[in-house]
């Protein structure tokens, strides 16, 4: 009979379930602590094998693999091949394996192994093109997360942001790691807060590329040719699809004022959600699609509100903070991120769905745009923390956040994609 | 300037001349012969012009019609593959969420038992109050854990703890274990300033699992028990909402009607005045 996995590992297991249970209670940003709940893991380096080129792409390989798993959030990574200054606490599993290059092909063959009985508790095989090996690493690193915590990792999802040439701003697409930075757009106009469909295979965005104002269009990462979804007079702004992508809440003014509608997938039959005197605007739906969080100036000053997502129930998620705006829903719906005006810019902020337990996460610098992983586990925000406007990643247990390479370029708005599934394919 | 290209000019020149003798030649020997040949080249001459125009506006029109088709092609591959993505993500989120609710339950029967043996005081997910054993949060259609909540009283949790239980379960969509928590705030606590609220929450549950008819009933009580509550303008629209959802138009124009006479200034009336507009239009 095969053992589960489980059983070599359920002190940890058990721990992890504590320690998320406690986070959920605060997940106030706390650098020192943070990192202590992390599972110590060792990779080890990956064995060569195959054509002359498996040595030098194994390396790359064992380094994108250990930063992955960094970044996960989960673990504390010691490399076997770089001690580093410190020492490591004793590990509790090790990761590695054989890669094997062949002309045009990889393969994989992953394999974690428990550290106390030394008995594998993972052994999964990859293959796919040479020219994509970073995929099936992040797929590697993701099957281990999963083996870990039950839920699979982000290494493979895509983060979509604004960037800024010239006076242009167009929309691009990278890895979540960074790599592979590309431009979707070259319409030398301005393109403002895309949005990813639940199923990662549309990008929403608003741009003024149609010459008439801001308008909503849509394309396909892999085609590029964009869609026209609103184009009504006035105001297109801020898209957002509902959880199961039948519904795109946004900002339409065509009515006189900014309020916030819900239109069908494909841009058509809308329907008023708000109806007030003030401007409406950056919709943020609940994981459930029960609700929505967008912000309103209706008391004064921009602060978040909360309401049905048929446009009842409407109230203030916060009294105690003033200007807040930019909300984005947790994936797990127990937590809303908003910006919060400081003197200088913006510091990010979180708090319940019922807008209790406000607490400030992310400061220093104006931080801006904060957009979820689709764990949970991270935000991604615009700072200018380092000097000029750029993308950050801050884990919410507290690691020191993250800044990502957009190749020196300005970059805004940044969007992290749902989960993509699928195989590696040529 | 190419030598071919200044050639071009000094050809159409020469051409110019020699019509230029040729009329002259014309003027100079009378006859109708020479007079309509020369009528019969230039009316020829427009015919060309014309044929060249309708040929290069024919080129332009295949060509909006090749874009065309082109875009419209696109769009169905678009369309067909946004179809085949989304069948295919639904059958994998299906197996995820099948393989992360056995690794939950496993996850969690093993936690228990670990907290058993070490003897720990406190459970380590602090179950809903009412929800049972652990493990039957595995079964409700949202991954996660159920809400924790401050430690509560021996006498078992306070009025607003137990409301704001049942909300979080709402809000994460944990709506068989939010309805078993606002059903238990109504039992204890029905003459509390948050029992309107949780009678809406009823509502919400139901109305967020698709069950109009009973979400319905649970709206309709909202009004009944409380109806100068502030939660009676949003429990009119949602019951409008269900009747709507069942097919029921007559009734929930009745309704949104209602809430626009006795509720004018809530927002929820300017919602329904949008919505019987709507039906009028």
């Amino acid at each position: 009979m095969r053992t589960s996995p489980f059983a070599m590992l359920s002190p940890w297991v058990a721990l992890l379930a504590l320690a998320s249970a406690a986070l959920a209670q605060d997940v106030r940003l706390d650098i020192r602590s943070g990192a202590s709940s992390r599972l110590p893991i060792r990779c080890l380096p990956l064995a060569p094998a195959g054509d002359r080129d498996a040595r030098t792409s194994s390396v790359q390989a064992d380094e994108v693999l250990a930063s992955d798993l960094q970044a996960s959030a989960v673990f504390q990574v010691a490399k076997a091949w770089d001690p580093g200054v410190l020492a490591p606490p004793p590990a509790q599993a090790d990761i590695g394996g054989k890669w094997t290059v062949n002309g045009a092909s990889v393969r994989l063959a992953g394999e974690v192994v428990d550290a106390t009985s030394r008995k594998a508790i993972l052994t999964r095989e990859y293959r796919g093109p040479l020219a994509r090996w970073r995929e099936l690493v992040h797929r590697f690193a993701d099957d281990i997360v999963m083996q870990f915590t039950g839920e699979p990792g982000v290494a493979s999802t895509k983060m979509a942001f604004v960037a800024q040439e010239g006076r242009a701003k167009e929309l691009w697409v990278m890895d979540a790691d960074g790599w592979g930075a590309h431009p979707l757009t070259a319409d030398g106009s301005i393109v403002q807060s895309p949005a990813w469909a639940p199923d990662a295979s549309l990008l929403l965005f608003t741009s003024y590329r149609g010459g008439t104002g801001p308008q909503l269009w849509v394309l396909s990462p892999e085609q590029r040719k964009p869609f026209l979804v609103s184009g009504r007079p006035g105001l297109n702004t801020s898209g957002a699809y509902s959880p199961d992508g039948q519904s795109i809440a946004c900002t339409l003014s065509r009515d006189g004022n900014a309020e916030i509608y819900r239109l069908d997938a494909r841009g058509g039959s809308p329907q008023r959600l708000t109806d007030s005197r003030g401007i409406d605007t950056s919709p943020a739906w609940s994981p459930t699609g029960r609700a929505i969080a967008f912000t309103s100036d209706r008391s004064g000053q921009p602060q978040v509100h909360v309401m049905d997502a048929d446009g009842s129930n409407v109230h203030r998620l916060t009294y105690d903070v003033s200007y807040t705006d930019s909300p984005a829903w947790s994936p797990k719906g127990d937590r809303i991120a908003f910006v919060t005006r400081t003197g200088a810019g913006f510091d990010i902020w979180m708090c319940r769905p019922d807008g209790s337990g406000a607490t400030p996460v992310v400061t220093g610098g104006s931080n801006e745009n904060p957009r979820w992983s689709p764990d949970g586990r991270h935000l991604v925000f615009t700072s200018n923390r380092d000097g000029s406007r750029s993308l950050w990643v801050s884990d919410i247990d507290g690691a020191e956040p993250r800044k990502l390479d957009t190749g020196g370029r300005k970059a805004f708005s940044p969007a992290w994609s749902p989960r993509i599934t699928g195989e590696v394919r040529p | 300037m190419t030598p071919a290209g200044a050639a071009a000019p000094l050809r159409r020149g020469a051409g110019a001349i020699a019509v230029l003798v040729l009329l002259g030649s014309s003027a100079l020997t009378p006859g109708c012969y020479t007079t309509q040949l020369g009528l019969l080249r230039s009316g020829l001459d427009s015919l060309r012009a014309q044929v060249d125009t309708m040929r290069a506006n024919d080129a332009v029109a295949a060509r909006l019609i090749e874009d065309t088709r082109r875009e419209v092609g696109e769009q169905r591959d678009l369309v067909l593959s946004a179809q085949a993505r989304q069948s295919s993500t639904q059958r994998d989120l299906a197996d995820l969420v099948s393989r992360l609710e056995g690794r939950l339950d496993e996850v969690l029967s093993r936690v228990t038992r670990v907290s058993e043996r070490s003897g720990a005081s406190r459970p380590p997910v602090a179950p809903h109050p009412d929800a049972g054993s652990v493990p039957a949060a595995g079964g409700t259609a949202a991954p996660g854990t159920p809400a924790t909540s401050a430690p509560a009283s021996p006498s078992g949790p306070s009025p607003s703890q137990l409301f704001d239980l049942a909300t979080r379960d709402l809000t994460e969509g944990r709506y068989p274990l939010a309805l078993q928590g606002y059903r238990e705030f109504l039992a204890k606590f029905p003459d509390t300033e948050l029992a309107d609220n949780a009678q809406y929450g009823v509502g919400e549950c139901f109305f967020a699992q698709a069950a109009f008819d009973s979400a319905a009933a649970e709206y309709a009580k909202v009004g009944e028990r409380w109806p100068q509550g502030d939660r009676a303008p949003a429990a009119l629209y949602k019951l409008a909402l269900s009747q709507e959802r069942l097919g029921r138009s007559a009734d929930a124009r009745a309704t949104f009607e209602d809430l626009v006479k006795r509720f004018p200034a809530s927002s929820e009336a300017g919602l329904a005045r949008d919505r019987i507009g709507a039906s009028r239009r």
